[in-house]
């Protein structure tokens, strides 16, 4: 069967939405031999069930379809008929958009998703900015200039994670932006791009890239708003410098290690700072960030030394340690130290210690993950308000029995 | 009609071999685990009799692993001694219902695999188990009687000069073959 005309293709049953579609634009006449539709065009091939079994109304309304002798291929039409119904919100089957149509979306005040759409004309990106709120447009694999232009004024929130290059026209645009933008297709940024995009007030998130210059790590530096660069895995001394000088929340959830000198640069930034993908910290580093001034996500550490906690402990914001499942007694004696939101999700299980050193600690505690709680522990944590506790968890049971009683009402099969 | 003839290799441990991993310092935890996990289970078959959460193949399944845990373990207490402990982990697979029950081997299966997994998690756990009732049909180096656990991937085959030859000789990478003789 030839697929070589796929523009998307599903990877499992559901053609509407982003999840398991991925988008590929047709780039030129090599890639499409036996096939005579110009290149650049786009089609939607649905591999898995002809469009025509989807339940939608719509989109059995509004198709066009190209005959080829192996594979049947669809463009679903988003017409002005459809964008009048009374909850066009999700739109991801439609891989194309009237004009007339995009203007009236325009007049709505939702979460737009058009994730189906693998072009835009001009006059569509016109009308879809005036749009308020949220606006999804990831099937997008390129955008014209004129295009990024319109869309630069969008006053929403604004996600366009197909794009795979930006020009730097296009990046001129967006940094004029003041909403909130996603260009997580991006894989790479140019210095000039980068510099473009420095100036865009709002957040933005580029978590595709792979790796940073550190000119361009300077220039992104000086951007007003939430920098998310989550696509990172290392980062040099001099971005990581450059990096904290950033205000605002910085997301560099991708790095898995971390140098001590890059800590010791990063514990000088000012703002929420999210290293998520770190499972290890060494002393050093944990000693650096400990003097962060800023809120701090550390929750793909696996486990805490009790050094490392009481580091951790001196940091003045918020603390996420979300990935620690267990916690020794003299590391619950250090976190109790600790000033600010403390979030220990993960933890499973705690000792009697533990809890009455945790008790103890003056901001609001999370320990939602907690399964189980001796009596003690309980009493511990319920003495404290500002900690809080999955109402589900059970008792620590002492043995078999206690337990049959505790679900009589449970019926279960005999065994033997 | 017709006999399926299958042949199937592993290493073959008992219960008895697997309680080793039973001792003084890991008694209490082990009686922790096994009583949370038993909680757990109930948990969650209890909430879905109030919410309908799990479909019916998994409750099925669960309502057979708190049975075996309830009967199996019943006595057990964080006071049990090592010895008490080996004893109930052994008794999961004694009875003669479960040699006769492949369903009921692999829930005793699972409780091994917890076991292993917290206790030594760079050991593998077993994949399978197999009781042999007759050694002329199935192996006369097996032991007799009794569930054994099946760990599959314990050793690694390495190519002989001879083999090395053969593939120089055929021009190709030749793979071992195994094959079962069945004489009625």
């Amino acid at each position: 069967m030839s697929t070589v005309a796929i523009a998307l293709e599903s990877s499992n049953d559901e053609i509407g939405g982003m999840e398991g579609v991925k988008s590929r634009r047709w780039a030129g006449p090599q890639e499409g031999r036996g096939d005579e539709r110009p290149f650049g065009f786009v089609a939607c091939v649905c591999k898995t069930r002809p469009i025509q079994s989807m339940q939608s109304k719509r989109a059995s309304l509004n198709q066009h379809h190209f005959g080829a002798p192996s594979v049947m291929s669809t463009i679903n039409v988003l017409t002005k008929e459809v964008a009048e119904e009374d909850d066009p919100f999700y739109l991801n089957e439609f891989t194309a958009i009237d004009d007339d149509a995009a203007e009236c979306l325009s007049e709505q005040c939702s979460d737009l998703q058009l994730n189906g759409l693998t072009f835009l004309s001009d006059a569509a990106a016109e009308s879809l900015s005036k749009h308020l709120e949220y606006l999804r447009l990831n099937g997008l694999t390129s955008l014209s200039d004129r295009a990024a232009r319109s869309l630069a004024k969008y006053r929403g929130d604004l996600c366009l994670d197909g794009l795979t290059d930006l020009s730097d026209d296009a990046a001129i645009s967006f940094g004029k932006q003041c909403c909130n933008v996603s260009l997580c297709g991006l894989a790479s940024l140019s210095d000039v791009a980068a510099d473009s995009l420095s100036k865009h007030r709002g957040g933005l998130a580029l978590n595709g890239l792979e790796h940073l210059s550190d000119v361009a790590a300077e220039k992104l530096s000086k951007m007003e708003g939430v920098l998310e660069l989550d696509g990172l895995s290392d980062l040099s001394d001099a971005a990581s410098a450059s990096l904290s000088k950033h205000r605002e929340y910085l997301g560099l959830n991708g790095l898995a290690v971390l140098s001590d000198s890059s800590a010791a640069s990063l514990s000088l930034h000012d703002g929420r700072l999210s290293l998520n993908g770190l499972t290890n910290l060494s002393e050093a580093a944990a000693s650096s960030l400990s003097k962060h001034k800023g809120d701090l996500s550390l929750s793909g550490l696996t486990r805490l030394s009790d050094t490392t906690a009481e580091c951790l402990s001196r940091n003045q914001g918020d603390l996420w340690l979300c990935g620690i499942a267990r916690i020794s007694d003299a590391a619950a004696a250090s976190l109790c130290k600790h000033h600010g939101n403390l979030g220990l999700y993960g933890l499973t299980e705690i000792s009697d210690t533990a809890a009455q050193h945790l008790s103890k600690h003056s901001g609001r505690l999370s320990l939602y993950g907690l399964k189980f709680l001796s009596a003690a522990s309980a009493q511990y944590l319920q003495s404290n308000a500002a900690i809080s506790i999955n109402s589900s968890v059970l008792p620590d049971f002492c043995s078999m029995e206690e337990i049959v009683q505790y679900f009589v009402e449970v019926e279960l099969p005999p065994y033997n | 009609m017709g006999v399926d003839i299958y042949s199937n290799s592993g290493v073959v441990v008992t219960a008895e071999q697997l309680t080793a991993i039973v001792c003084e310092e890991n008694r209490e935890h082990i009686c922790r685990l096994l009583l949370r996990h038993t909680a757990t289970l109930l948990k969650s078959l209890k909430s879905n009799s109030e919410f309908a959460q799990l479909n019916e193949s998994n409750r099925q399944s669960q309502q057979r692993q708190a049975s075996l845990l309830t009967q199996a373990f019943q006595s057990l207490n964080i006071a049990s001694s090592v010895e008490e402990i080996r004893a109930m982990l052994k008794g999961m697979t004694q009875s003669e219902v479960v040699k006769e029950c492949k369903a009921k081997q692999l829930e005793a299966l699972d409780i091994w695999s917890l076991l292993i997994n917290e206790l030594h998690p760079n050991a593998p756990s077993p994949e399978d188990t197999v009781f042999i009732g007759s050694p002329r049909y199935q192996g006369w180096d097996l032991p007799r009687g009794e569930v054994l656990f099946v760990f599959r991937y314990c050793f690694e085959q390495v190519k002989t000069q001879d083999g090395r030859a053969l593939d120089e000789m055929l021009g190709e990478k030749t793979s071992l073959a195994t094959w079962t003789t069945y004489s009625a």
